[in-house]
């Protein structure tokens, strides 16, 4: 039986004929027995088992004299065999002369391993169908890597995309379908632009392909804020980072998508917060007596600041009713042109609105700058110190501090 | 004109109020009616209430300033009093000038100010 199986395996189209008329019928059963990857057999029509090989025995653990004659479908398992799986795979073979598949195949003590199989339909001249040629290589190891590589990107926490160099969705991961509401099938073998907002996907295949040119892992749009879009149109905001991955199936893309809707909130929080106490203090306002109040600046007084200051001053003098601002600049490191100017109109606005500011922390170092500068401060009242300020703001409020021992003296 | 200035004879100043947004003839004529009621009531001097004014254009200062001189000319002394912060601010950012005319915080510290004018100038600076 073995040998007719053999004949019907060999009597095959005529180019292959010629061959073995060539190199001899031995050699090519050399070839056939010898390759050691491949479990390469035969198939009868009606898929019995015809040929077997040293390979195809490591691979299935069959002896020749135990397979051969033996229907095919038993290296399926029972589930496929009830589906009728291994006959339609005959069919298609017969049907379109070839048939690769992947799938798990059966040992014969019962372990799995992934199978990737060729089926080739092969017919004599007057194209008459004798049999198949089957070729099954072990791809588990490939499977397992595969296996690992997909529940990787199942277990990542952001939301994985994974692209081809045509821009189709050929791997997404749960994550994708909650943060953008679509299901694995409706986003698979569509363009990733399915998720980028209209007014970008123009210039997107673009970056994409400036991006396949020269793939290596980085940011998208670094320094950008990138937006994505949702099944039910509303965006959000996402960072994304890139890498390329190398498959059989060449260069793809992984994407890494992180919804940050959340830390913008929470940036844009803290940033409000930051310019709250920024402007407490930048101008710190105290009042310092009835109709006295004082701003102690404490840094470079900018434009920015400038206009702060001013606008604070001069809400703080009409609040309390202060006819006396004292301006002390003890802290601030450096007085330029441009920082005496937003001085001088600061104390042009005050006295505008009826108060008179006393600039304190005239430095000797400060004087020298001013008068070096050109910087005209005579008609505005400053002083050296903090003490001399406030006693001439006591004597404009017509106070007069008194050491209490000695009034009562005089008093008595 | 829908506007109109208010000049007050309160103890021995005037009270001059301004409208919130004065046109040009407004303007003009608060010289003209500050000096008759200078001449008409014997008053130690001015205040100018611009408590109410929004804007402060040049003209506008130019002819505060210019009034202020006069009335120190006649005798007078002119307070200005009440403007406000925003109007200061913008009158600063557009360069505008009052001169050497005293400003107040507001019409009270006018009146105080007024009743003992020689004393509180020799304070001020």
């Amino acid at each position: 039986m073995a040998k007719d199986a053999a004949a019907v395996g060999h009597a095959k189209s005529e180019p292959l004929a010629e061959l073995n008329k060539e190199v001899g019928m031995d050699m090519l059963q050399v070839l056939v027995d010898n390759v050691r990857e491949y479990a390469i057999i035969m198939i009868d029509p009606k898929g019995l088992v015809t040929t077997w090989t040293p390979a195809a025995e490591r691979l299935k653990g069959y002896r020749a004299e135990e397979i051969i004659g033996k229907h095919f479908s038993v290296f399926y398992s029972r589930e496929d065999v009830a589906s009728g799986y291994p006959e339609r795979e005959l069919e298609v073979a017969a049907r379109e002369g070839h048939f690769e598949y992947e799938g798990w195949r059966l040992r014969k003590d019962g372990s799995k391993f992934w199978a990737n199989v060729v089926l080739t339909g092969l017919r004599d001249s007057q194209g008459k169908l004798l049999g198949f040629g089957k070729i099954t290589r072990d791809h588990t190891s490939r499977r397992r890597a595969d296996e690992k590589f997909r529940g990787f990107v199942e277990s990542a926490a952001d939301a994985v995309v994974i692209v081809n160099k045509k821009g189709e969705i050929v791997l997404v991961n749960s994550q994708t379908e909650e943060m953008f509401g679509y299901s694995r099938a409706e986003l698979l073998g569509k363009p990733v632009e399915t998720i980028i907002p209209q007014r970008f996907r123009s210039q997107h295949p673009g970056h994409r392909s400036k991006y396949f040119s020269e793939p290596r892992p980085r940011s998208m749009g670094a320094s950008l804020s990138l937006s994505a879009l949702h099944k039910d149109g509303h965006e959000f905001p996402v960072e994304i980072s890139l890498s390329p991955v190398e498959t059989e199936e060449g260069t793809m893309v992984t994407s890494s998508i992180r919804d940050v809707t959340q830390r913008r909130i929470t940036e844009e929080k803290l940033k409000n917060q930051a310019r709250e106490i920024m402007e407490m203090a930048t101008v710190p306002v105290v009042q310092v007596w009835d109709g006295i109040i004082m701003v102690p600046l404490i840094g470079m007084l900018d434009s920015a600041r400038a206009q702060q200051l001013m606008e604070k001053l001069l809400h703080r003098i009409t609040e309390t009713n202060s006819p006396v601002a004292l301006l002390d600049i003890t802290g601030v490191p450096a007085v330029d042109t441009q920082t005496a100017q937003h001085l001088i109109e600061t104390i042009k606005a005050v006295r505008y609105i009826g108060a008179e500011v006393v600039l304190t922390g005239v430095r000797p170092t400060l004087a020298q700058t001013l008068v070096h500068l050109g910087i005209d401060l005579s008609s505005s009242i400053t002083r050296s110190s903090l003490r001399a300020g406030l006693k001439v703001a006591f004597e404009m409020i017509n106070l007069q501090v008194a050491d209490s021992a000695r009034t009562q003296a005089a008093a008595r | 004109m829908s506007e109109t200035i208010s000049i007050l004879k309160v103890r021995d100043v005037l009270l001059v109020t301004m409208p919130a947004d004065p046109d040009d003839a407004t303007v003009s004529a608060l010289q003209n009616r500050a000096l008759e009621a200078m001449e008409q009531h014997n008053v130690k001097g001015l205040i100018l209430d611009l408590t109410k004014v929004e804007i402060l254009d040049s003209y506008f200062a130019r002819t505060v300033a210019e009034t202020a001189q006069m009335v120190t000319l006649m005798g007078g002394e002119t307070l200005i009093a009440g403007m406000r912060p925003s109007v200061a601010i913008t009158a600063t950012e557009l360069g505008v000038t009052l001169g050497a005319t005293r400003t107040v915080l507001n019409v009270d510290l006018a009146l105080d100010l007024a009743n003992n004018m020689s004393r509180v100038k020799k304070a001020a600076r």
